[in-house]
């Protein structure tokens, strides 16, 4: 009985997903593989991507400012989420949570255009300082949440152990805290890595001529150059590099998930 | 080495509006286990981390070995501590958990290899275990290396924190002993901090009583249970009956404690009060057998060893008379609670 209704309750979002997720998608691989002009399909916007240099740069470009992103987050993050987990107790944890997360009840538009704001008043003009400060504080709540879910997971005592066993601050926090956070920066970084290598709004908005990522690439081929074969073709890649990335990093420290 | 003498003195610690700690003066001797024994809530774990160093008091003064230590935080103090919850690190095997207080003190190679398998031998882990995952371990497993992380270190003192709370009783029996022999073996000054009575007679050569913040009464396992100090510790380290003086046959104000053992079924002679009554329950439990009689509307329990309980062939609702020595009623003072 239970399983039957879990079925129909399921159902809205399968549907959902199917339709607006996975059909466009591969409609998405459809068109890059198909050449409309022509009307055959082909190969040939693949083998441009790949090796036209200008949309590798623009790739590689926005990759470096992804991993910037996912540096940065993790660095400001990590402390915040473990004293919050480590040190906070009953009233002042759920404050703490709520004060690092507010920001992120304002719809992201009006976030960053907000933002730009504030940046012209303190004189900072869009550019890569611009956008950087917009990413970072964009993703800071999907490298947050995560590790400090993760890190208070962590038995209270095992900081006291640590600290009995002769653990000044500086081998508490390599030995055991970061160790301990890895499960929820690899999902945090994962998720942050995602989003910031495709990122639309931020660069557009704030990046000015170092804006230019993957993200208005794609929209400057398909929406404003209707070049539909070649934007297909290059989110694909930009798709499979991201699984592949994460697939790889998951590989590499599968044994450190506890 | 002799073991270092830990030494509290007028110790006071509180948590916001709890107060933990009032005014502890206590010496661990040095080389000895010394009991924390006490009900939860009684202050016996907060004594327990100001020893370690985790928790600072707000008055008085801890002394190793005459110096003091109160200052001193955890990392500088040599101590070795073992956690209710065991705290084990679940990202490490069993090796790197007992080799990380050498790590951090810079032991590397083959001296590290040899101090680490040195204390899992003692503990009695074999090389099978060094690879393992802490988290695939048994509890009493899990157990050893918790002891063995905190001996690597040759610590001043050792600091046991209910270590064996969640075992099963076959194996705590076991790793009661354990604790012994490795402590005698090593002559490290132990504080074991127990709720449980039986396990304190186990491994104490000393035993504190606590209770809300004082230690009531300090002893061998023995004179604290011949002479509890009051009421409270006659019931709480073995079992007594709680009676009325005149019933026991004392003229004195306040309430006595009988030893439930001390009872005698169906005595001859040798015994200075004699009561008949109604067996009301039987409780068997191994070498001996717990009654339950009803004399004149008093509850009486006694303990009788399973040979005698045998011999006079009581069963539920047999009359029989109990009896004991004035000698082994313990009257205190009034006031005492």
């Amino acid at each position: 009985m239970v399983q039957r209704s879990l079925v129909i309750a399921v159902a809205p979002l399968v549907v959902a997903l199917l339709l607006l997720f996975y059909a466009p998608n591969i409609a998405l691989v459809y068109y890059s593989f198909y050449d409309r002009v022509r009307g055959v399909f082909t190969i040939d916007f693949y083998l441009d991507v790949i090796t036209n240099t200008v949309y590798l740069n623009v790739i590689l470009y926005s990759l470096s400012i992804a991993v910037t992103t996912v540096l940065a987050t993790l660095a400001l993050t990590l402390p915040v989420a473990a004293y919050i987990a480590l040190y906070s107790r009953g009233f002042e944890r759920i404050l703490l949570l709520v004060i690092f997360t507010t920001p992120f009840w304002i719809d992201f538009l009006l976030r960053a255009w907000a933002l730009k704001s504030l940046l012209y008043m303190v004189g900072v003009r869009e550019g890569f300082l611009a956008l950087m400060v917009g990413m970072v504080y964009d993703y800071i709540p999907f490298t947050l949440l995560p590790v400090y879910a993760s890190l208070a997971r962590m038995p209270p005592h095992i900081v006291d152990v640590a600290r009995t066993l002769g653990a000044g601050s500086l081998d508490i926090w390599t030995r055991i805290i970061i160790p301990y956070a890895v499960p929820g920066v690899l999902v945090g970084s994962a998720l942050v890595l995602l989003m910031s290598f495709t990122e639309l709004v931020i660069p557009s908005l704030l990046g000015g001529v170092r804006g230019f990522t993957v993200g208005p690439l794609i929209y400057t081929l398909i929406l404003a150059g209707d070049d539909w074969g070649r934007g297909a073709a290059l989110a694909i890649v930009i798709t499979v590099l991201s699984v592949l990335s994460i697939v790889l990093a998951y590989r590499r420290f599968k044994g450190w998930l506890l | 080495m002799a073991g270092v003498e830990v030494r509290f003195e007028d110790v006071w610690k509180s948590y916001e509006a709890v107060i933990a700690l009032r005014g502890v003066t206590l010496t661990a001797p040095g080389g000895r286990i010394t009991v924390l024994l006490g009900q939860s809530g009684c202050g016996k774990t907060t004594l327990l981390k100001i020893a370690a160093g985790l928790l600072e008091p707000d008055r008085g003064r801890v002394y190793f070995n005459g110096v003091d230590y109160t200052r001193v935080p955890a990392e500088r103090r040599d101590v070795g501590m073992v956690f209710q919850d065991l705290a084990l690190f679940p990202h490490m095997s069993v090796f790197e958990n007992v080799a990380f207080g050498l790590r951090v003190r810079g032991v590397r190679g083959l001296e590290l290899e040899r101090r680490v398998r040195e204390v899992l031998d003692l503990v009695g882990l074999d090389g099978s275990f060094y690879n393992r995952r802490v988290t695939e371990l048994s509890g009493g497993q899990q157990q050893r290396v918790a002891l063995a992380r905190a001996l690597v270190i040759e610590p001043k003192v050792l600091l046991l924190d209910e270590p064996l709370a969640h075992l099963d009783y076959k194996v705590k029996q076991r790793l009661l002993e354990e604790v012994r022999r490795i402590q005698r073996s090593l002559r490290i000054t132990t504080i074991y901090v127990t709720h449980d009575q039986l396990e304190a007679m186990a491994v104490g050569d000393v035993i504190a009583v606590m209770r809300d913040g004082y230690v009531v009464q300090v002893g061998t396992p023995r004179e604290v249970y011949e002479n509890p100090r009051d009421l409270y510790v006659a019931s709480f380290f073995g079992d007594a009956n709680i009676l009325d003086p005149r019933f026991a046959g004392l003229d004195s104000d306040g309430l006595v404690a009988l030893r439930f053992e001390d009872v005698i079924l169906n005595p001859n002679g040798d015994v200075d009060v004699v009561y008949e009554g109604v067996v009301e329950d039987i409780v068997f439990q191994g070498a001996f057998v717990g009654l339950e009689v009803n004399v004149n509307n008093r509850s009486l329990k006694l303990l009788v060893p399973r040979r005698e309980f045998a011999r006079q062939g009581v069963s539920l609702g047999s009359r029989v008379r109990v009896g004991w020595k004035l000698s082994e009623v313990r009257g205190f003072n009034s006031g005492a609670t």
